[in-house]
């Protein structure tokens, strides 16, 4: 039999070599064939990948440093320069030439003269010399202006090249630039690398946690072995325990191999990234050497295509510039900007093909494009709740937005989109108004939310649209004097708003009868505070027989089964008071019922006649 | 010393060792579904983020291509364009300077 130490010994080193080998299993996965294959598959994409930049950069950086074609171009100015230089040099020996040779026959002459002999002939060869002479000085002068004029053409033509490459230089850093910030905007790299540190941490307290269970475990063998010397079996009770030790490290094991995943598709994103800053960088170095000419680059937009144009357009500076100028936060650009816009680039910048249209739906696209940006960088890191927070919160112009698109959706215009939003509590806002162009619009601008995985987003909005709606509706009747809220309210249009605005005062009973400081009261709160109840008495009377005619004889009957109606009815028809319900004017009632709407009700209706006796009888 | 216990004893003693190990089981228990619940949280969103970038990136990536494209062609027209052949140059001038010397030397001859 084993003594108590030995085996308190082997207990401590079967969990020692159990820690071991849990250690062994972790290094055999972080060096595994999984993670080498996801590893080396995401290297090999990334290699194709950078591989390309690299091309790209030495292509892009080769041409813009040193391009060979200008190269060439230089070397012929140089060499035209040289042959120029050269005639400078001839014409100028030539002139010494001839001068020196006139000398030579003058002094002949003088000779000649001297001694009295004749000139004429050596006056002629003067002559002729001079002529020869000078008509091949002209004709050097003239070589030498057409070799300047080559010259002059060639300089021409080299900076043409100069500023097409520069300019397409400069279209590659746009693009480059537009994209690096895309991707920037588009990455929410913080928030992943958080996430990153933050599985780190969580392998490293697993680690620490399953290390010292496991420690606890092996205390409890080495205990439990003590109890079996006695015959006191403890293995089933660290059965379970063992069992979720390993169930525990292949678990740790499993995060493990995703995080190095995630590192892996991390890096590789990053170092994609850099391919378009390398090759800006490339092309930085002489994007500024040569100034763009507006009207040369005019002349080769108007050559260009529609469709080209109009890509031109998207990526060039003139629409950014627009863009970087328009008001923080607004969401639409003024249509008059738009068409001084419009014509500028027309006249100006070449672009005879575009149409007004193409030209307000690409700068519209442009600003939601910035908008929606700026807020998903503002957004970053925000939950679902922290988002609709965020959104509450935003100005009018978004909400200005969010309004004008649905009304253009929907084929609608206000006040019908109000009557729509309004009408009822938030809950029987269209569904599809929230869930389909409500999401795709706040999508647009940068407001992405999980309608399915958080459901009672729906009723967020609901609330949010809701009071935005009533919010601005109130602000739009505010801006209109007292006859313009009156006709508003007047409008058959707006019928089924005014309805809803006076709700619990049409239909809450007093159909006939109103209650004035409350009618009163509810237009001040949405913005009516230029009409009150006497503005509007005439037309609630109206609506409300309107009302009353739309019910059939149960729901006719149905008001006059109410008290409180029913004593505004008696009061208002001017029949006078009766205890007995057979001296009740029957005909005088149904007359006035009839004038106020209730057309289902005929004078000798038994119900109608039970309702009033039983409530003669009641008073 | 077990040995040294009482049946009693070693019982109780046993009995505490069951315990322990069963609230060891259920601390890990309780402690590997919250590091799965949570680790598994952070890797569905990060993969899902970077899902997100990965296709935007390629999606960048293809339109860069067909941009890039478009410039080389763009480059390639340009260089043919004002890339006047050196032969014409050099043309130009020679064929000046033969007319000048053929002219000259009439004019000699004639005088």
């Amino acid at each position: 039999m084993l003594s108590i130490d030995t085996i308190k010994a082997k207990t401590s080193e079967i969990g020692s070599k159990a820690y071991k080998k849990a250690g062994d299993i972790i290094e055999s996965i972080e060096s595994s064939d999984a993670v080498k294959a996801i590893d080396n598959k995401i290297e090999r994409d990334l290699l194709l990948t950078q591989r390309k930049w690299v091309d790209r950069t030495v292509f892009w950086g080769g041409n813009m440093v040193n391009n060979q074609r200008l190269n060439r171009m230089e070397r012929i100015i140089g060499r035209t320069d040289g042959r120029v230089d050269d005639l400078n040099g001839d014409i100028e020996m030539a002139r010494l030439g001839m001068e020196a040779e006139l000398r030579v026959l003058q002094r002949q002459r003088e000779r000649n003269a001297d001694k009295n002999r004749p000139t004429d002939l050596i006056d002629e060869k003067i002559a002729r010399r001079q002529q020869v002479n000078e008509k091949r000085i002209a004709k050097l002068e003239s070589k030498r202006e057409g070799l300047l004029t080559v010259r002059g053409n060639q300089e021409k033509s080299k900076d043409s090249f100069v500023r097409t490459r520069s300019s397409i230089a400069n279209e590659m850093n746009d693009k480059l630039n537009r994209d690096i910030a895309l991707i920037e905007n588009q990455f929410n790299l913080k928030g992943l690398k958080y996430k990153e540190v933050v599985l780190g941490e969580e392998l490293e307290k697993m680690d620490a946690e399953v290390a010292e269970i496991q420690n606890e475990r092996d205390q409890i063998l080495a205990d439990a072995a003590e109890l079996e010397q006695r015959g006191r079996s403890l293995r089933i009770a660290l059965g379970p325990l063992d069992k979720e030790l390993k169930t525990a490290t292949r678990d740790r094991n499993r995060v493990f191999v995703e995080l190095s995943q995630i590192n892996a598709r991390i890096s590789s994103v990053e170092a994609k990234k850099a391919g378009w800053e390398n090759l800006r960088t490339a092309l930085g170095v002489t994007t500024e050497a040569v100034p763009k000419d507006r009207a040369t680059e005019a002349g080769l937009m108007r050559a260009r295509s529609r469709e080209e144009q109009i890509k031109r357009l998207k990526d060039g500076d003139s629409l950014k510039n627009l863009i970087a100028g328009q008001t923080p936060d607004s969401y639409t650009i003024n249509p008059t900007i738009i068409g001084d816009f419009f014509k500028d680039i027309r006249d100006k910048d070449g672009f005879n093909q575009l149409k007004p249209n193409d030209v307000r739906r690409g700068a519209e696209k442009a600003l939601i494009d910035k908008r929606k940006a700026e807020n998903e960088e503002k957004l970053t890191g925000f939950d679902e709740n922290e988002k609709l927070g965020s959104l509450e919160k935003e100005k009018d112009s978004l909400w200005e937005y969010v309004f004008q698109k649905i009304a253009a959706s929907n084929h609608i215009e206000y006040p019908t989109l109000m009557e729509e939003l309004v009408a009822g509590p938030y809950a029987d806002i269209r569904a599809d108004i929230i869930d389909r162009q409500l999401k795709s619009i706040l999508n647009n601008v940068g407001y992405a939310f999980d309608f399915k995985q958080y459901n009672a987003n729906k009723d967020s909005f609901g609330r949010i649209l809701l009071a935005k709606a009533n919010e601005r509706f109130k602000k739009l009747m505010e801006v209109k004097d007292k006859d313009e809220q009156e006709s508003f309210f007047r409008d058959p249009d707006h019928k089924g708003y005014v309805d809803e605005l006076i709700d619990t005062t049409i239909k809450g009973g007093n159909y006939i009868i109103f209650d004035e400081n409350k009618i009163n009261s509810i237009l001040a709160q949405n913005g009516f505070e230029k009409i009150n109840y006497n503005n509007i008495k005439d037309y609630l009377l109206a609506r409300s027989i309107d009302l009353i005619r739309g019910l059939d004889l149960n729901g006719q009957l149905g008001i006059l089964r109410k008290d409180i109606p029913l004593t505004a009815l008696i009061y208002e028809s001017g029949i006078p008071k009766t205890r007995n319900p057979n001296q009740f004017n029957y005909a005088t009632f149904h007359a006035f019922l009839s004038r106020n709407g209730f057309d289902k009700i005929s004078e000798d209706n038994l119900e109608m006649r039970n309702i009033i006796t039983d409530y003669i009888n009641r008073q | 010393m077990a040995d040294q216990l009482t049946d009693e004893e070693q019982q109780k003693k046993a009995e505490e060792l069951e315990t322990r190990a069963k609230e060891l089981t259920a601390k890990l228990a309780e402690k590997n579904e919250a590091f799965n619940k949570k680790c598994g949280a952070l890797v569905y969103e990060s993969n899902k983020e970077l899902d997100k970038i990965e296709s935007f990136i390629d999606g960048k990536e293809k339109e860069f291509d067909e941009f890039e494209g478009e410039k080389k062609k763009e480059l390639k027209e340009a260089e043919e364009k004002y890339d006047i052949p050196l032969s014409q140059s050099e043309k130009e001038a020679y064929d000046l300077e033969g007319e000048v010397g053929d002219e000259v030397s009439d004019l000699e001859q004639a005088a």
